[in-house]
């Protein structure tokens, strides 16, 4: 489904980010990326959802070249891709179920169909009694859960998750944590990037990168 | 079908945006209109005035004055020639022994105190032509002017002309203020509309991060403008419409104490509606630049 083939990533003026990265992870996988910080983990993430694009190598992403999409076709790239993001992202100024609304009507979906979804991501992640909240008044593992309520609520094949547990207590951890394992049993890939070890599950594909190598990486 | 719901669904939001910041887009609303009314009320002017002068120039004629010792044969060649001339709609002739006790009776004159010793009026034709342009005109007098026996000729349209020329002098004004002012417009607009985008920068990131289209960020800014022409346009509209109804009023109360025939001619309803549809044009053009420049930069 993706295919890394000797990816290099630099910023203008820095060393660079990642340094001939090749990988394969098929559909339906369950992938951990880790690393301390400042691995590239999160350019590895943003590699793949054409958020960058790579220096030299290529990336292929269901069959297709992204070095070779063109940019008005990104978008429709980018709407296979659930993402949750390190910083969450989420609009303070509206509430929990328009902050899911907003993919949905990116997608074209009709007006009539957007509830209904907007309640089953909601549903999903235990927040439905939580619809009309707005975002700030919600802890930080809710907001979290919010995050991957709108990363699913246009059902999307891959799911992808910068940091997903980071400042959150164990207890949090794992309720997100198997969160992300369920989506995998429906057949979601699911990408974690973490430099948390603890909640990395040995059952797993596992890519370690550090200062933009990828040191190791370990089947399942 | 979709793409119809979509659009609906953005002209709501941009209705919601507006509602949430109802002073911000009324002011808008008053800086378009008030921007709209300074040409409109110039041009009404000029309108006006067009009006009169051309009321005026049905009116006008030229006198010709004839040398003191013109021979009656002189007179009457002249008079054939005049004839001749297509441009003459009508003449009448007066001799200076009928225009002497004329002007004596109306200046208050008589006899023994105007220390005059003779008549010094010359005899004269009075000319009404049937056409007010300049060139012909001039033309006109210039062939009088050769004519044996012609002292003098005085067209008696001088002023009009100059008012005509100020009148289409006044109009390229109008419509090189018109320019500036609708570059103005476009600025104003366009900061609005970049700053509506600065204000929800946030959403405009992620939603190209989730896959939004540049078509889909820029959808309710444009619908911004819109709402922001249309309201400022009507409110143009409005205001030129009360403005004259209160000076007729005004010209009734002079109609009224001075018996005179004169009305301001209002704008007719397809001037209404350019500027209404002007403000909209100047509005959407502006958004429609502002998001392509800011949508870059996200």
């Amino acid at each position: 489904m993706i295919k890394f083939d000797q990816v290099h990533k630099r910023y203008p003026g820095n060393l660079g980010a990642l340094q001939n990265i090749t990988f394969e992870i098929n559909a339906g996988e369950l992938v951990f990326v880790t690393g301390p910080s400042g691995a590239g983990k999160s350019t590895l993430l943003k590699l793949i959802t054409a958020i960058e694009t790579a220096t030299h190598g290529t990336i292929i992403f269901e069959n297709q070249n992204l070095a070779q999409v063109k940019s008005t076709s990104i978008p429709y790239i980018r709407r296979k891709f659930g993402l949750v993001f390190q910083d969450h992202k989420l609009l303070y100024d509206r509430n929990c179920f328009e902050n899911i609304a907003l993919p949905l009507e990116i997608n074209g979906v009709e007006i009539n169909d957007i509830r209904g979804r907007v309640r089953a991501a909601l549903d999903k992640v235990g927040l439905l009694n939580r619809e009309k909240s707005m975002p700030i008044s919600l802890s930080g593992g809710e907001q979290q859960r919010l995050a991957i309520a709108r990363a699913i609520a246009c059902r999307p094949s891959i799911l992808l998750a910068d940091e997903p547990t980071g400042n959150l207590d164990k207890k949090y951890a794992d309720e997100i944590m198997n969160l992300f394992y369920s989506f995998q049993e429906l057949g979601v890939t699911v990408i974690i990037a973490t430099h948390e070890m603890p909640i990395v599950s040995k059952k797993h594909k596992q890519l370690y990168l550090q200062d933009g190598n990828l040191i190791r990486m370990t089947e399942q | 079908m979709n793409y119809l719901t979509g659009h609906y669904q953005m002209f709501i939001k941009a209705l919601q945006r507006s509602h949430a910041s109802l002073l911000s887009t009324l002011m808008m609303f008053l800086v378009i209109g008030i921007t709209f009314i300074l040409p409109s009320i110039s041009f009404l002017i000029v309108q006006n005035l067009k009006s009169i002068s051309e009321n005026i120039q049905h009116e006008s004629q030229i006198s010709i004055f004839l040398k003191k010792d013109t021979s009656a044969d002189a007179k009457n060649k002249i008079e054939k020639e005049l004839k001749n001339r297509s441009e003459i709609n009508s003449y009448h002739f007066v001799k200076k022994e009928e225009a002497w006790p004329k002007l004596q009776k109306s200046m208050g004159f008589n006899d023994s105190n105007n220390g005059l010793s003779e008549n010094p009026l010359p005899d004269a034709f009075f000319i009404s032509p049937n056409t007010m342009n300049p060139n012909q005109i001039l033309d006109l007098k210039s062939f009088i002017e050769k004519l044996d026996g012609v002292d003098q000729v005085v067209v008696d349209t001088g002023w009009v002309k100059k008012l005509n020329s100020v009148l289409h002098l006044a109009n390229k004004a109008i419509l090189l203020a018109s320019v500036l002012l609708a570059s103005m417009l476009t600025v104003v607009i366009g900061n609005t509309i970049r700053l509506q985008m600065t204000s929800h920068h946030e959403e405009i990131e992620l939603s190209k991060l989730i896959g939004a289209t540049d078509q889909f960020i820029r959808r309710p800014f444009l619908y911004s403008g819109f709402i922001f022409g249309l309201g400022g346009g009507l409110t143009a509209a409005i205001i030129l419409k009360l403005i004259v109804i209160f000076l007729n009023h005004t010209v009734i109360e002079v109609e009224a104490l001075y018996g005179s025939q004169f009305s301001i001619i209002d704008l007719n309803p397809l001037e209404y509606l350019s500027i209404v549809g002007g403000s909209v044009l100047i509005a959407v053009a502006a958004s429609f630049i502002s998001i392509n420049q800011s949508i870059k930069k996200f």
